[in-house]
């Protein structure tokens, strides 16, 4: 058996690093694909604040990084239902707060603890992480399955989505706090900024070669494991902060797919990720 | 041209009201703030004394005695290296007769602030004058011939923690008595006699340590960071620590080679500060099965430790109780 | 019963009253063109009736029923403008539109019906798109992707079909098309179809009814009536001509290019 699986700490961070990996491109697809990747990086930050806070007033910081992010989600969410125009600014008005919050806050906190949940604690996973980790990932792997056809018409037409019959803003509601628990959540193990790059990445290299939504979906969720498991492979074979390594490797797969796209009779897609419809 | 419009009835618009409410407020507490808390100067006839964090407030507490104003600046249960000094606590400084602070590296903002603290009065004492400071050490746990890093970044050379060897802290003690001494000749007999006392109590602290080691099986203790330089050297243990130079956590290769370690080595403990977070030795603990201990550098207490009545001495007591269960264990 | 029957509606923004006690009905197989210059409130009329808004006053009622209480929305099908429909990345194919409308129609949780695969290919087949199912919806012309919307709005079996401006953005050859299909739903299934357009031409070719909406009321005519010109010149503010009446028979139908 290769050393890297002779040693617990690794096995653990292979174990929550591929369920995380396989749940965040589920929501990442539909946030993506929304536009509202800005949305992914405020409630990163978000989250951040939470963690903050948390540290601050000596509340568990998971637990406080998860009920900010879930408040400030539907706050978005509200505001963009009833005024879609502010949408988009409210939801940067929200990640600018957040990073504010954070910054300050961070005054209070030591930065040992601070820096873990912006770049992540792969390396040092402890029982109460990997049975949240598991929880979670069952809960979102659910209702996302559950929700899958109903999400799919909602983003891709959400007016007839709405004359068709289905609940809208239930499940937008839902999938808006299921965001905002998964981002938060998974802020704690891997870091806010991966997060942030998990939500974005596996879907935009993904999008370069599906040929349907479900591939989006199923090529995302590889894609992303992918990233992880040889992110962490290479983290510790060459010396490397994992979570920084996870990204990079993300990235540099993105630029390969786009360079391979580039090869004239490919016909392959450029995809815009960012607001500007 | 007037700059407010008036509305149709006459009356200024509610939002300029509002908005000139705000900047008033916002100009009077500005003002107010920086007013500082002013010259409390020796108003009760104590001196008064700023101290950068618990070991210098602690040494200055016991030195100074009833005659002694100490505030301390690093709040209980914040990290030394992190802090860093608001506008109000530089203010404060300028009510000061003495700023008491370690040095080598330990406190990075001190240049600034002595520099823009408005006090021509102020004595600044660097306790860590004269010791010999040790280079920061990054001890691998195997030797692979890289260079010595810095412990805390390139910021820093030396590794700062002087005080945890008793007899720096001797130094340290003796630097604040002279300053004292200088700064209020006429209770220098008061001061003599605390430093005395509290320079045979280290004499003592000293020599329980010198008589622990000897009894001490083994000689490596394994540390999250390389932060006991100077106890270590003084008691003949060498440190390995998990260290990282940028901080947070450590790579997965790093944790495998103190995994390893502590296996082909048969360590018993692992130890970090008490302060910082314990995840990472908490997982090495758990892999390897050895305990997690605290080894405090006595950098900051929490306030139910002050509560408690822990000081300089009780917390170095316990220190030695922890490496002695540690490096005592026989077969 | 009527199919669509509307009374004294009226509507507003703000102030502005864009629809004025507007009556008309539709009976079943009509084909209905709403025209009228911009900004008549032709798109409103549709909201109205799709209770995406809601009146000032008036009543509605579709298939008998007070729109307020009316439940079977997968009656009514609705195709957008193309314009505005949707982002032509989304990496969805035809099959997988169509699909989800059927799924949608039948009830997003429940199970797929048995007969799933074949009612989208059906479906697709009555608009001439069933070779495109594993196409990206993305990767069709403006024409196509119309006609697979046109699919996804057949594939839950509607009474009504309602379009707002379908040929905006397309090129002609597919808007006749689009016209024909339209038509040959119209004659063969029963559909009712009701129609917004500014081409007022090619509608009065297909429609047996039009309802024109303008600054100073409305009107509600039938193709066939000589007096279409001057009615509806009278709406628009300026002269009109219409090319061709509506006529019924496959004749017709055959020289317009339908087949």
């Amino acid at each position: 058996m290769p050393e890297i699986f002779q040693y617990d700490f690794m096995i653990n961070a292979f174990i929550v690093g591929i369920l995380i990996a396989i749940i965040i491109p589920c929501i990442g697809t539909v946030v993506v694909l929304r536009r509202l990747s800005i949305m992914g990086d405020a409630l990163s930050h978000i989250s951040l604040a939470g963690v903050a806070a948390g540290l601050v007033f000596g509340i568990n910081p998971i637990l406080s990084a998860v009920v900010f992010a879930v408040i400030a989600s539907l706050s978005i969410e509200k505001i963009r239902s009833k005024i879609p125009k502010y949408g988009e600014i409210s939801t940067a008005v929200m990640m600018s707060f957040g990073i504010g919050l954070a910054a300050i806050l961070s005054g209070f906190v030591s930065s040992a603890n601070f820096n873990s949940f912006l770049f992540g604690s792969l390396m040092a996973i402890n029982r109460f992480e990997k049975y949240l980790v598991i929880c979670l990932a069952v809960v979102v792997l659910t209702v996302f399955i559950l929700m899958y056809r109903a999400l799919f018409y909602i983003t891709f037409d959400e007016e007839s989505a709405r004359l068709a019959g289905i609940p809208v803003k239930t499940i937008t509601m839902v999938f808006t706090v299921l965001t905002a628990v998964t981002i938060s959540v998974s802020s704690r193990v891997v870091g806010t900024l991966v997060v942030s790059s998990m939500m974005v990445l596996p879907v935009a290299v993904s999008m370069q070669i599906a040929k349907s939504y479900k591939q989006t979906v199923v090529f995302s969720v590889l894609f992303s494991v992918f990233f992880v498991v040889s992110g962490l492979i290479f983290s510790f074979y060459l010396d490397l902060k994992p979570g920084g390594t996870i990204v990079m490797t993300g990235v540099i797969s993105l630029v390969i797919t786009l360079l391979a796209g580039k090869i004239p009779g490919s016909g392959r897609r450029k995809i815009a990720l960012r607001g500007d419809d | 041209m007037n700059g407010f419009k008036r509305n149709a009835s006459g009356g200024f618009g509610i939002n300029t009201k509002i908005v000139t409410a705000i900047s008033l407020i916002l100009v009077f507490s500005f003002i107010l703030s920086s007013c500082g808390t002013g010259d409390t100067g020796a108003d009760n006839g104590k001196l008064t004394i700023y101290t950068s964090f618990y070991v210098m407030y602690d040494f200055a507490t016991k030195i100074g005695g009833d005659k002694v104003n100490v505030i301390n600046m690093v709040p209980a249960g914040m990290e030394p290296h992190d802090w860093e000094p608001s506008p109000k606590d530089i203010a404060g400084l300028s009510g000061a007769d003495l700023f008491i602070y370690s040095g080598a590296g330990m406190e990075g903002w001190v240049d600034k602030i002595v520099e823009t603290v408005n006090n021509k009065n102020l004595v600044v004492v660097e306790t860590s004058k004269g010791i010999t400071l040790r280079e920061s050490s990054h001890s691998h746990a195997h030797e692979d011939g890289e260079a010595n890093t810095g412990h805390f970044g390139d910021e820093y050379q030396y590794d700062p923690h002087v005080w945890l060897d008793p007899m720096n802290a001797k130094i340290q003690m003796k630097a604040i008595k002279d300053a004292l001494v200088q700064v209020d000749g006429k209770n220098s007999g008061y001061y003599e006699e605390n430093y005395n006392y509290y320079a045979a109590k280290l004499d003592e602290l000293d020599r329980k340590y010198r008589e622990a080691a000897k009894t001490f099986s083994r000689k490596e203790i394994v540390v999250a960071h390389a932060a006991y330089g100077y106890l270590c050297s003084a008691y003949g243990i060498e440190q390995i620590a998990l260290d990282s130079i940028t901080g947070g956590e450590p790579t997965g290769s790093r944790m495998k080679e103190i995994i390893d370690y502590i296996r082909e080595h048969d360590i018993r403990a692992i130890f970090y500060d008490g302060i910082s977070s314990s995840k990472t030795v908490d997982a090495i603990a758990a892999e390897t099965g050895i305990r997690v201990a605290v080894l405090s550098a006595v950098e900051g207490l929490s306030a139910e430790d002050l509560k408690a009545g822990k000081d300089y001495f009780s917390i170095m007591e316990e220190n030695l109780r922890a490496l002695s269960e540690a490096l005592q264990q026989g077969e | 019963m009527h199919v669509l029957e509307v009374e004294n509606l009226s509507f507003a923004y703000g102030e502005n009253y864009i629809l004025k006690d507007v009556s008309f009905t539709v009976e079943k197989g009509d084909f209905v063109g709403i025209i009228g210059p911009n900004g008549s409130g032709k798109s409103t009329l549709v909201k109205l009736m799709l209770k995406i808004l809601t009146p000032e006053s008036g009543k509605i009622r579709i298939l008998g029923e007070d729109i307020r209480k009316f439940g079977e929305w997968s009656k009514i099908g609705y195709i957008s403008q193309k314009a505005n429909s949707f982002n032509s990345d989304f990496p969805a194919t035809v099959n997988e539109i169509v699909g989800a409308s059927l799924l949608a129609s039948n009830g997003i949780f429940r199970r797929k019906p048995p007969d799933f695969s074949e009612r989208v290919y059906n479906a697709l087949k009555k608009v001439g798109m069933q070779d495109y199912g594993n196409k990206l919806i993305g990767r069709l012309s403006g024409g196509q992707q119309q006609r697979v919307f046109i699919a996804r709005v057949l594939v839950a079996e509607p009474e009504i079909m309602i379009l707002d401006e379908p040929t905006v953005g397309i090129d002609s050859k597919s808007e006749e098309a689009l016209y024909c299909l339209l038509a040959r739903l119209n004659e063969e299934l029963g559909i009712t179809i009701i129609m917004v357009t500014h081409d007022i031409g090619e509608i009065s070719v297909h429609a047996n009814k039009l309802i024109c909406l303008g600054e100073n009321g409305f009107t509600v005519h039938d193709t066939a009536d000589p007096d279409s010109d001057r009615i509806i010149s009278a709406i628009y503010g300026f002269s009109v001509n219409m090319q061709n009446r509506r006529c019924r028979n496959c004749d017709c139908m055959k020289r317009a290019g339908c087949d």
